[in-house]
């Protein structure tokens, strides 16, 4: 009687990295840019946070957890991988919840919101939760129909830098669906790639029906692997794709992977080079999108375009990805924002937000002053 | 229609006995009535009442007793009333009826399943019955009405408020008793209905019976069917096209002068064809059927013996009921496709006694059920091998067993009934359950009638909550049935106050109050996490509360006028979120009016607004308000040529909004004949 069952409603938490683009549009009505000066109250206004307790956390070398029942602490579970007992981690610039790949929590995040949600003793309305997940450079690849568009995942064409050693090349994901036995299949990927050169670049490549059928869960489940290099296929579970240096992108479900970092041995970076026009990309406008009307944006990117690109491999990644970070600024300072947590246990819900870093560098916050409060 | 043939009738309150046609005419013999063995009380069609118009009940105390007398408050809508609201099947006669709520679609099956509120309760939380049988088959928990035509009824009954201790299982918020009752005219009978309705809409039902002394048999017959309706870009259907068919067969007859035997099969399919397309980004457009099919069969025979002269028999039955149904989704051009398959099976075995003992009736009762059920997927998925086709249990096979003692005494003294009772159910799968009810009624005086019962209800773990696998690791989540479930518990409490000044006004006032423990739901804020896979079960951890009042007036200041007017308001609370409960309309206003002006018309209006209802902290199911007429002309004796128009105002539901409860349907106008065969007037 409480809870009427809606399988939509579950569906939700697995495409929650969509949080990471949506997210940015969101942040956008977040509030005026903060000072980026550290020991400042960057974050919010005192009074939005009277409400709520104060915790600070020195975020030096190696991972620092936190728990946000009252009081809020920092404490040091012995094995965090499968401790419940904390509810946000923090490493570098990265926040992390008790979910997913990051611990065995329930964990999940959302936002960011506007801080003015801390005046309320209930939870905000959000339209999902994101659990902790793995992801690189192509995390944000796709848009998310929703129930309107039949939850279809609709590929942004953003063409993606991906590098290894001195060998450059772009990509473009030009669907997400393929036919297959007369029916339309997610996760049967056409792409289309070629390799960057100082001179322009090599022969394009089109190659559809990439078969990331597998589920995420299904262990034993084998997924498709490229490499850009020989247009090379291979099958891997995902377990020997991490192991595996014979490939450069994989294929499963929503995810491309990037064999570099957690995503495996072979040191390949990549970088969404259109990145910045994720925040403003609306569905309406997506869906008119074709690999034939995208073939300029494709061709327009050269060598000199991926001159001091941040190539990166996969990480594990949460609902606060680069959101609580105020952008453009260094050294680097918190958004004016607030994020939903769930705690570990599933049932007890947060407001989390960032007043000010102190100590702050280019790469670490230092010491992150936030405030936490427990809400319905 | 007339009162032609109308035979007195004075039925003592609570105590059973009734008037049956004998050979040598009308004459009082012992109760034979029970909760599905409606009594034979006259000729003709509205026989069942007394010349006040008031209707026999037997559903909520298992005797017969008038319903303005009754010891338990009891709402009927006779097989005429239904007629009047244009209704073809149990949802359509219920959906104006004061202090019930009908949600048509609302449980997400293509739209056509119509599940029932009373009391705030809903699902499995209120038990529908077909002649004091339960009926088997829901679909998310709610048995559709609108799969069950009118073509073959007498009347449905509707008891408000726990009703446990009679029934067992599901009886939370009440019972709805479909009945069924045998030709009241000796020789041939008959009765049929054509209709021509919107959305080229199909009404068929015709009834054949017999009847020479005590042995009698009939025929019934029931087909209805509508087009499907677009969305507002097809091809997609928003509703599919439908059909319903009901065959039947009943017979009975006396074997010796003390014991009669009567049996009962009928045959339902229930067929939906509905039609989405899916627009795959880059790919195009891909039709997908979603046929659904019902096959439902019902055999019941019942045996019943007279012992002396005071009203006492011992009624035996057995019945047993097949449901078989299948949801698919199947692409054309494709072998992609997925299949729900459900079998139920029950077994029921009833001994009833009633004894007649002076001012005491004495009910007892044995019951015993075997139950199966099991759910299969046969799904067939794309690999890179090619298409691989699978069947597992998403509800893993159950059989259970149900025994049930129960017992009750109505004890009048003076002007006041007093009815304890108390059932005693034992389940294989989670013990037992002990449901105690007492009730009373006092007439105050010959105008006032005040009636008061409590009780315990409470609802069996369905086979769903109990052995459910439902595996979504795709999405990150699977959902498993819990084997420890332990049933829900409520406590309930009703009063109402009938005035009848003269046989004019009829005034009366009610209310209740319910507390529910151990609702059983998923509980989402204690899963497991299992490798990035979060696990939820069913669990007994809700509870909630209910409460409401109800005020009626009946009047009829002339022959030929007749109207009534009902207010029914409902509160309800979630103590777990502290929040209502989701989509519980808190006030409902029923009017309607019916007029004889002459020349062999029937003019029937009925209005009925129900205001906006709690979904979430961020959304509010919309209120509505219906509006149905209905012009009828006699053509010849016992015939009606009619026409009408349900929601006449076009209120429909918003595609795609989640809780609207408005009529999926919107407008539906509708002509007919019906008439009662023989057809000479007597």
């Amino acid at each position: 009687m409480k809870l009427s069952l809606s399988l939509g409603w579950l569906v939700v938490p697995a495409l929650s990295v969509l949080v990471l683009g949506a997210g940015s549009a969101c942040s956008d009505s977040a509030g005026t840019k903060a000072t980026a000066s550290s020991g400042a109250e960057a974050g919010a206004d005192a009074d939005t946070f009277s409400t709520s307790e104060e915790l600070q956390v020195p975020v030096g070398a190696g991972r620092v957890y936190v728990k946000l029942a009252s009081p809020p602490a920092v404490v040091s579970p012995a094995e965090p991988k499968t401790d419940k007992g904390w509810d946000l981690a923090f490493e570098g610039l990265d926040v992390f919840t008790n979910s997913g790949p990051s611990g065995a929590g329930l964990g999940a995040s959302f936002g960011p919101l506007d801080p003015i949600v801390f005046i309320d003793d209930a939870v905000p309305g959000t339209p999902f939760l994101a659990t902790d997940t793995t992801g690189g450079a192509f995390i944000r690849w796709w848009f998310y129909g929703g129930a309107a568009a039949n939850h279809a995942l609709y590929t942004r064409f953003h063409v993606y830098g991906v590098q290894e050693g001195q060998k450059q090349y772009k990509v473009q994901v030009l669907n997400y669906y393929g036919v297959r036995d007369g029916a339309p299949i997610a996760a049967l990927y056409r792409v289309r790639w070629a390799e960057v050169t100082a001179t322009g670049s090599g022969p394009i490549q089109d190659l559809a029906d990439l078969d990331g059928t597998a589920d995420q869960a299904n262990a034993a489940g084998k997924s498709e692997c490229l490499d850009l290099g020989t247009g090379a296929r291979m099958m891997f579970t995902a377990s020997e794709a991490r192991a595996s240096s014979a490939w450069h992108l994989c294929f499963r479900r929503e995810n491309v992977s990037v064999n570099g970092e957690v995503g495996g041995p072979r040191g390949v970076g990549a970088v969404d080079l259109d990145a910045a026009s994720s925040p403003t990309e609306k569905l309406a406008d997506v869906v008119q999108l074709t690999p034939e009307s995208q073939q300029a944006r494709f061709d327009a990117v050269n060598a000199q375009s991926l001159v001091g690109q941040p190539f990166r491999g996969d990480r594990v990644v949460s609902g606060f990805g680069t959101l609580w970070l105020e952008r453009g600024v260094s050294p680097v300072a918190p958004a004016k924002s607030a994020f939903v947590v769930r705690g570990a246990d599933n049932s007890s819900m947060y407001l989390v937000g960032f007043a000010r870093f102190d100590g702050a560098s280019t790469t670490s916050p230092g010491t992150v002053v936030m405030r936490v409060k427990s809400v319905k | 229609m007339g009162s032609r043939g109308r035979a007195p009738l004075r039925v003592p309150a609570a105590v059973a006995v009734v008037v049956a046609l004998g050979p040598a005419g009308f004459v009082a013999v012992p109760s034979l009535a029970s909760a599905a063995d409606p009594p034979v009380l006259a000729r003709a069609p509205d026989a069942k009442r007394d010349k006040d118009g008031d209707t026999v009940v037997v559903t909520g105390t298992r005797t017969p007793e008038r319903m303005q007398r009754s010891t338990v408050k009891t709402d009927v809508i006779t097989r005429d009333e239904a007629d009047r609201r244009g209704a073809t099947n149990v949802a359509e006669a219920l959906a104006s009826q004061p202090g019930l709520v009908v949600n048509p679609g609302s449980y997400g099956f293509l739209g056509g399943v119509s599940a029932l509120q009373i009391q705030g309760f809903d699902r499995d939380r209120v038990l529908v019955l077909e002649d004091g049988e339960r009926v088997v088959g829901d679909v998310g928990g709610a048995i559709d009405l609108s799969a069950i035509p009118t073509g073959d009824i007498d009347r449905i009954e509707v008891v408000s408020g726990p009703t446990s201790a009679l029934y067992g299982s599901a009886a939370l918020g009440g019972v709805v008793n479909i009945i069924t009752a045998p030709p009241r005219d000796e020789g041939p009978t008959g009765r049929m209905r054509m209709e021509g309705r919107s959305l080229k809409g199909l009404v068929l039902q015709a009834n054949a019976g017999y009847r020479r002394g005590k042995p009698w048999a009939a025929v019934d017959f029931n087909l209805t069917r509508m087009d499907g309706i677009e969305k507002p870009v097809g091809p997609d259907l928003r509703l599919p096209e439908q059909s319903h068919r009901m065959v039947g067969i009943r017979a009975g007859t006396s074997l010796t002068p003390e014991m009669d035997v009567r049996i009962r099969a009928r045959q339902f399919r229930d067929r939906t064809d509905g039609l989405e397309t899916q627009v795959a980004p880059g790919l195009g457009r891909f039709i997908i059927d979603t046929p659904a099919q019902t096959d439902r069969y019902t055999l019941h025979v019942i045996h019943t013996t007279r012992i002396g002269t005071q009203g006492s028999n011992l009624r035996l039955s057995m019945g047993r009921q097949w449901f078989d149904n299948f949801t698919a989704r199947d692409r054309r051009d494709s072998p992609i496709d997925e299949r729900h398959d459900r079998t139920q099976r029950l077994q029921s075995f009833e001994a009833t006694g009633t004894i007649a003992d002076g001012t005491r009736t004495w009910v007892a009762g044995a019951r015993a059920e075997a139950e199966h059920f099991e759910q299969d997927l046969t799904r067939t998925v794309s690999t890179s091998a090619g298409p691989v086709t699978t069947t597992a249990p998403e509800v893993l096979p159950l059989s259970y067993g149900i025994g049930a003692l129960y017992g009750q005494v109505a004890q009048k003294l003076g002007n006041v009934t007093v009815l304890p009772g108390v059932r005693f159910e034992s389940h294989t799968r989670y013990g037992s359950s002990v449901a105690p009810r007492l009730a009373a009624a006092w007439r105050i005086t010959e105008i006032v009638t005040l009636r008061a019962s409590g009780g315990r209800g409470f609802r069996a773990p369905s086979a769903k909550e109990l052995g459910l696998s439902f595996d979504h690791s795709a999405f990150g989540y699977k959902i498993f049935g819990n084997d420890a479930l332990k049933p829900e518990k409520s406590w309930g409490v009703n009063a109402d106050v009938t005035i009848s000044p003269d046989e004019r006004m009829t005034f009366r006032g009610s209310g209740y109050a319910n507390s529910v423990d151990d609702l059983i739901d998923l509980d989402l804020g204690h899963g497991k996490n299992d490798g990035g896979v979060a696990s939820y079960s069913y669990t007994n951890f809700g509870r909630a509360r209910t409460a409401g009042g109800q005020v009626d007036a009946t009047f009829k200041p002339a022959p030929f006028l007749r109207a009534e007017s009902s207010y029914a308001y409902t509160w309800t609370r979630d103590d777990v979120n502290d929040r209502p409960l989701p989509g519980r309309p808190p006030h409902a206003v029923t009017v309607s009016l019916r007029v004889e002006p002459g020349w062999k018309m029937e003019l029937y209006a009925r209005a009925r607004i129900v205001t906006d209802a709690f979904l979430d902290e961020n959304s509010r199911a919309p209120g509505y308000e219906n509006f149905d007429v209905r012009v009828a002309r006699e053509v010849w004796a016992k015939s009606q040529l009619y026409v009408g128009a349900l929601n006449l105002t076009d209120v429909k539901q918003d595609p795609g909004r989640v809780g609207d409860t408005r009529s999926p349907l919107g407008r539906i106008l509708y002509i007919g004949l019906k008439a009662d065969f023989p057809w000479e007037d007597e």
